[in-house]
């Protein structure tokens, strides 16, 4: 990843300029969207998971989903966003969470498709602002790294267990690709000017392109070793065998044009039933 | 495999046993049990299901790695060794950690 052109940290959000500052918050929102809707699918499979380990996973992972999507939602404040509008009153097209969260999904190695293929994914950026320049995030960003360690490992648990017979080899295939391709443009496109200002700022640590390589480099040796034909090394990088599909893609909402959470989620997500208890 | 409520051993799991210490200073604790079906899953299990405390440290055992030394049967069992595929916390109504008495 490319090293950052200047070393004077930004210790406030007002000390970033402003061009910077703003694609900054866009990053920031699509990642605490992402979260927060991530651990509501999370939420799902608490009590419908394989095992009771397995549910307690579930709640644990769920529960740090929505913890470091508050973290995220709060630092949003100091980039002219209103948090508390952002997390309760929102229409599902104002959503930036990957397509792959808007509604539950019906299969257990669906799930592990989102625990590897999604949850990796944003935590790949988080890595990639893990020695920001802007360093009011560093601290949030070790915390959340730290517990997404078990959230990593899960799912390589989980794609080994089920890759053990061609069943279960199968399903993670079907499962896997149909979270492939959201997956991989998550980062956005290797042209994709929200990461690159943000990189050449020093603020992350490579842009879209860069963070997508280390995304396949980290889930590549998994895949290759559950016999999943998704990716190939070539002189030492790991590559997608299927090809990016760009078109609906939104570059203002960072993930598929069409849709947002459906309504039961949109309810779940914003707390509409508890709408009577929040207080100004 | 799902949709059960999650009460089911699957094939080839295996029982670990859970122990840990909150202090660099404090002896290692029996805390536990998790069933996994390797050992990536049976140690994410242990931190996520004995989450009730800090630790300092936390590690993980299969309990067929144990060897009894005075008594008959092995360790972390009441009334001996559960009959093979039964005896987990996952299906006895035994507390976690313990197999069926016989």
């Amino acid at each position: 990843m490319s090293s950052s052109p200047s070393s004077t940290p930004y210790k406030a959000a007002d000390d970033v300029p402003a061009a910077v500052r703003d694609a900054l918050g866009e990053l920031l929102f699509t990642l605490a969207d992402n979260k927060r809707l991530l651990g509501i699918r999370y939420s799902d499979w608490i009590l419908g998971a394989p095992s009771v380990e397995a549910g307690i996973s579930c709640s644990a992972m769920a529960q740090d989903e929505w913890g470091h999507a508050r973290i995220v939602y709060a630092m949003l404040r100091d980039f002219g966003r209103d948090p508390e509008a952002l997390e309760h009153e929102r229409d599902a097209l104002e959503y930036r969470n990957t397509e792959l969260t808007d509604r539950d999904v019906s299969s257990w190695p669906e799930v592990i498709a989102l625990n590897l293929l999604l949850d990796t994914a944003l935590t790949i950026t988080f890595e990639a602002l893990h020695e920001s320049r802007f360093e009011p995030i560093h601290y949030k960003v070790r915390k959340l790294l730290d517990e997404e360690r078990y959230h990593f490992e899960h799912a390589r648990g989980w794609t080994a267990r089920l890759a053990e017979t061609p069943a279960g080899r199968g399903a993670l295939d079907t499962a896997f690709r149909g979270a492939w391709n959201a997956c991989l443009s998550s980062f956005g496109p290797d042209d994709d000017p929200v990461t690159r200002e943000l990189a050449n700022e020093g603020i992350l640590s490579g842009d879209a392109a860069a963070m997508r390589r280390s995304w396949l480099a980290r889930i590549g040796p998994i895949l290759e070793a559950a016999e999943l034909d998704l990716v190939r090394r070539q002189d030492g990088e790991w590559d997608s065998t299927l090809e990016m599909e760009w078109s609906g893609w939104s570059p203002e909402r960072r993930r598929a044009e069409e849709g947002g959470p459906d309504e039961d989620t949109l309810a779940r997500v914003r707390g509409d039933r508890n709408r009577s208890l929040l207080m100004d | 495999m799902t949709g059960n409520g999650g009460r089911v051993r699957l094939s080839d799991e295996r029982i670990y046993e859970v122990f840990a210490r909150k202090d660099r200073a404090d002896r290692f604790e029996h805390i536990g049990t998790v069933t996994a079906p390797n050992p990536d899953l049976a140690r994410v299990y242990a931190w996520q299901t004995y989450d009730e405390a800090k630790w300092f440290e936390m590690a993980v055992a299969p309990r067929d790695a144990f060897t009894a030394v005075n008594l008959a049967q092995r360790p972390f069992t009441l009334g001996g060794p559960p009959p093979v595929g039964e005896g987990s916390h996952a299906d006895s109504d035994s507390p976690p950690g313990y197999g069926t008495p016989s």
